[in-house]
């Protein structure tokens, strides 16, 4: 299955992870310490390790309610943005609540990412 | 909780992420230490956020080194000691008492010797014989120089500053001494007093003029005298001391009475800003140039380096102006202000959301009329700072 990252979306290269990532690899980068090719290649790796280790390690449910301000579908991505979201975390029974948070999702169904 | 579950799904995608790269470092020929470095920076930067507990962050911090502890008996004997205090370690004791006593100004001098009071800035000059004076000579006054400013470096700064209280000690006689101080000494409209028992008082005030370049140094003893607003002969808070040359540091005190102690650095620069200012007024003289020109060049620079800190004594008579001249000068820099805005403009997209994003695959997404109901999972969530984790999420939203 791990015929190229390349089946994988980049989509999380966005979080807080990626993001953390992305500028460690500018640092080496700018240091001279790596090329940006190889830089890619990580992220590329990045990107099917986060889709794997979420879907096959992650066990916790979330459920959320919100006013939909604005919606979007294109290429087969939904993007919504929530006003005055609450979040219920399932096993732990905290709720936390946000003035807006945007959802940025793709279509779960022909990734190879299920494989 | 998804939070506590972010520290350990990170941790095996960082894991996950270094071993895949491994290979494509080593066919790379890239050092296996830069692959290191990756799993390290990349750590460090998802612990400097703050998502969430991590495994790899130290559980307690280590408690703060008693570093205060060792050198304080040092401190304590007065100014009876030697003042080289230790290398490296806070020399804070006599910072308290010296704040609360240089205000007033003709306060009485103390007869505690810690204090940083320095009797000979306040003596008026018929109540000199009160003291039993000590003229001292040029190597000694070299030699407290040094350790004063020593004294005074190790104060303000601490830690930081044993290297260039190093470099001090290691020019003879004190770097700090200079040209000008032999030139002010044999001043012979106040003789040159010195209690004995402050002879090693760490901090002195210090005027400015003193540690200005010969050349304009006559100049500049003028100039200054007027910028600040003192007519020797009578100034009360600094007037003697004009005459002094003490060597250490000036002492600051702002418009509300508080002191603050001013380091070398900062002293030049406020000169430089004084002369600068002055110089400029001089060649205007405010007749050949236009007059928005002369205001504006005239006052401008000459508080640059005192506005952080609020108006200064020694800058008395122009403090009406100066309020309204910073302002101007402010408005003068509308031209880097210009870009600013389009920027903004651009990043107001990704602000909105502060950062609290959802990223995540999506199974159902449905909608009758406007009460939307969608099926996600394999999500992770950035809210209120924090890093939260989902296999599954159902949201329902009303539009």
């Amino acid at each position: 299955m791990a015929t190229g990252a390349s089946n994988f979306y980049e989509l999380y290269r966005r979080s807080s992870i990626g993001g953390a990532l992305t500028d460690t690899l500018d640092d080496l980068i700018t240091q001279n310490n790596i090329d940006p090719q190889l830089a890619m290649k990580v992220l590329a790796n990045f990107d099917r390790a986060i889709a794997e280790v979420l879907q096959d390690k992650v066990r916790s449910r979330l459920t959320f309610k919100a006013s939909l301000d604005t919606y979007r579908f294109c290429d087969e991505v939904w993007t919504f943005q929530l006003k005055n979201v609450q979040f219920k975390m399932e096993n732990g029974g905290a709720l936390v609540t946000a003035d807006r948070v945007k959802i940025v999702s793709c279509t779960a169904k022909p990734t190879g990412a299920a494989a | 909780m998804s939070n506590s579950q972010v520290g350990g799904v990170y941790q095996q995608i960082i894991n996950d992420v270094i071993a895949a790269s491994r290979v494509d470092f080593e066919e790379g020929g890239i050092d296996e230490a830069v692959l290191e470095q990756l799993k390290k920076g990349w750590q460090k930067k998802l612990s400097q956020q703050q998502l969430a507990v991590f495994p790899w962050d130290p559980k307690p911090d280590p408690p703060p080194a008693p570093t205060a502890t060792a050198p304080a008996p040092q401190s304590i004997p007065g100014p009876s000691l030697p003042l080289h205090a230790a290398n490296g370690n806070g020399y804070a004791q006599p910072q308290q008492p010296a704040s609360q006593a240089v205000p007033m100004p003709m306060g009485q001098p103390t007869s505690d010797a810690r204090i940083k009071t320095e009797p000979a800035v306040k003596i008026e000059p018929g109540m000199e014989g009160n003291q039993a004076p000590q003229p001292i000579s040029q190597g000694d006054m070299n030699n407290i120089a040094q350790q004063r400013v020593i004294a005074q470096l190790q104060n303000q700064y601490g830690d930081r500053a044993a290297a260039s209280i190093n470099k001090l000690r290691e020019q003879p006689g004190g770097g700090v001494a200079q040209p000008q101080n032999q030139q002010r000494m044999p001043n012979p409209s106040l003789p040159q007093v010195y209690p004995a028992q402050y002879q090693n008082n760490p901090q002195q005030q210090y005027r400015p003029n003193t540690l200005h370049n010969p050349a304009a140094h006559q100049q500049q003893q003028q100039r200054a005298a007027m910028a600040n607003g003192q007519r020797p002969p009578h100034s009360q808070v600094d007037g003697a001391s004009e005459d002094d040359d003490h060597v250490g540091i000036l002492l600051h005190q702002a418009r509300n009475g508080e002191t603050t102690e001013v380091g070398r650095v900062e002293i030049d620069r406020m000169l430089h800003a004084q002369i600068t200012a002055r110089a400029k007024a001089m060649e205007g003289g405010g007749l050949m140039l236009p007059l928005k020109r002369t205001n504006k060049g005239k006052v401008v620079p000459y508080h640059k380096s005192v506005s952080n800190d609020g108006p200064s004594q020694f800058d008395g008579p122009d403090d009406d102006l100066k309020d309204e001249d910073i302002a101007g000068s402010d408005e003068d820099a509308i031209n880097s202000d210009l870009d600013d805005p389009d920027d903004n403009v651009e990043d107001n997209e990704d602000d909105e959301e502060g950062g609290q994003i959802m990223l995540c695959m999506y199974d159902k997404v449905q909608r009758v009329k406007n009460k939307w109901k969608c099926v996600l999972k394999d999500g992770v969530l950035n809210v209120n700072g924090k890093d939260y984790v989902f296999h599954k999420a159902t949201g329902e939203y009303e539009w």
